[in-house]
């Protein structure tokens, strides 16, 4: 397996336990690491769906109960034209 | 017309792609959760069962075991449980005068209260979670739960029972964000109403004449035997019509491990 692709099967690994085992925002920055280091990083969306799906309560509205979904997918369009101009990642 | 067979297919750059899988998970998540709204919760709940269970057992065996702890630390923990017992041994007697006279004047009065309450664990508490919400952990239980059921912590009102997914259930706190709550603020016994600021706090604004001062609390209209608030403090102006008084939970909501649903 490539150095790359392990590096990116790790971070996605410690990206998903991260959810049960740290805080919100500390899942929220290395969610935000990943999208500025991996190029295409769709698992960024995974989280945000996960995230809302776990803690969402069933009265909030369309767009409460989406946010991290919203918020992940608006940085993960961000993260294409921003990782063109800035070489930080693999 | 002529078809070039030697003719690349056009190749479809990462952002395209990206826009399209967007659309694509989009659409079947919103279709999910107006579909099947409860579809993506029990899932993610199913999930999260085993890891929040490997969390807690890691989390035994390292922070709540005292064989790594060093002795001094230990013997610190120790003078200071023993002091605060004495304390709260003194605050138990005053408090089991007052109830023994609250509960003389409710019968005087035709009131007479009995409130049973369930423990249940804690197993995410705001820290974790993006919102104010407990998960609590319905293992061993054998009474049906449902959405409203009132979440106590000893005399504390923390929240109402918001869903019950499987073995867990989300707890919507009083002080989530934009909640508004009603309350009764002693000693003055002004009928407020408490905006939720997340984290465990309130925030209410009130005329500059009404006597408020930091410690006062705010009990719960619904039922006067359980306390929503403390006040932490109050901002007031000579040119403002109102102050604001900030309050708390008198509990800290971040280390919180067990509640108690009121049956």
């Amino acid at each position: 397996m490539k150095v790359i692709a392990k590096n990116r099967l790790m971070s996605g690994i410690i990206l998903f336990l991260s959810v049960f085992f740290l805080p919100w925002w500390m899942t929220s920055l290395l969610a935000l690491a990943t999208l500025l280091i991996f190029p295409s990083p769709y698992e960024v969306l995974f989280i945000g769906i996960f995230l809302d799906a776990l803690y969402v309560l069933p009265q909030s509205s369309l767009a409460e109960s989406n946010l991290f979904f919203i918020i992940s997918a608006v940085l993960f369009l961000l993260s294409f034209p921003l990782k063109e101009r800035i070489t930080l990642g693999v | 017309m002529r078809l070039d067979l030697r003719a690349k297919p056009k190749k479809i750059t990462a952002l395209a792609l990206a826009w399209r899988v967007l659309v694509a998970v989009f659409i079947i998540v919103i279709g999910l959760n107006f579909f099947l709204p409860r579809f993506l919760p029990s899932v993610a709940m199913s999930v999260a069962f085993p890891f929040w269970k490997m969390r807690d057992f890691i989390v035994g065996i390292f922070f709540d075991n005292p064989y790594f702890k060093r002795q001094s630390s230990l013997v610190e923990e120790i003078i200071a449980l023993e002091e605060e017992n004495e304390r709260l041994r003194m605050a138990q007697l005053q408090t089991e005068i007052l109830r023994a006279d609250n509960n003389a004047f409710r019968e005087i009065l035709g009131r007479a209260v009995h409130i049973e309450t369930t423990l249940y664990p804690v197993v995410v508490r705001p820290a974790q979670a993006p919102y104010d919400v407990l998960v609590i952990d319905l293992e061993n239980t054998e009474e049906g739960l449902f959405a409203g059921q009132r979440i106590v912590y000893g005399n504390i009102a923390l929240g109402r029972v918001a869903e019950v997914a499987g073995r867990f259930a989300k707890v919507e706190l009083y002080s989530s964000s934009g909640k508004e709550t009603s309350g009764i603020l002693l000693p003055s016994e002004v009928p407020v109403t408490l905006s939720g600021r997340g984290g465990g706090n309130f925030v209410v604004n009130l005329p500059r004449d009404t006597s408020v001062s930091v410690g006062d609390s705010v009990i719960f209209s619904e039922d006067g035997n359980f306390v929503l608030a403390q006040v932490g403090s109050v901002d007031e102006s000579e040119k403002e019509p109102f102050k604001t008084v900030r309050l708390a939970i008198p509990k800290n909501i971040f280390s919180l491990r067990f509640v108690e649903l009121v049956k």
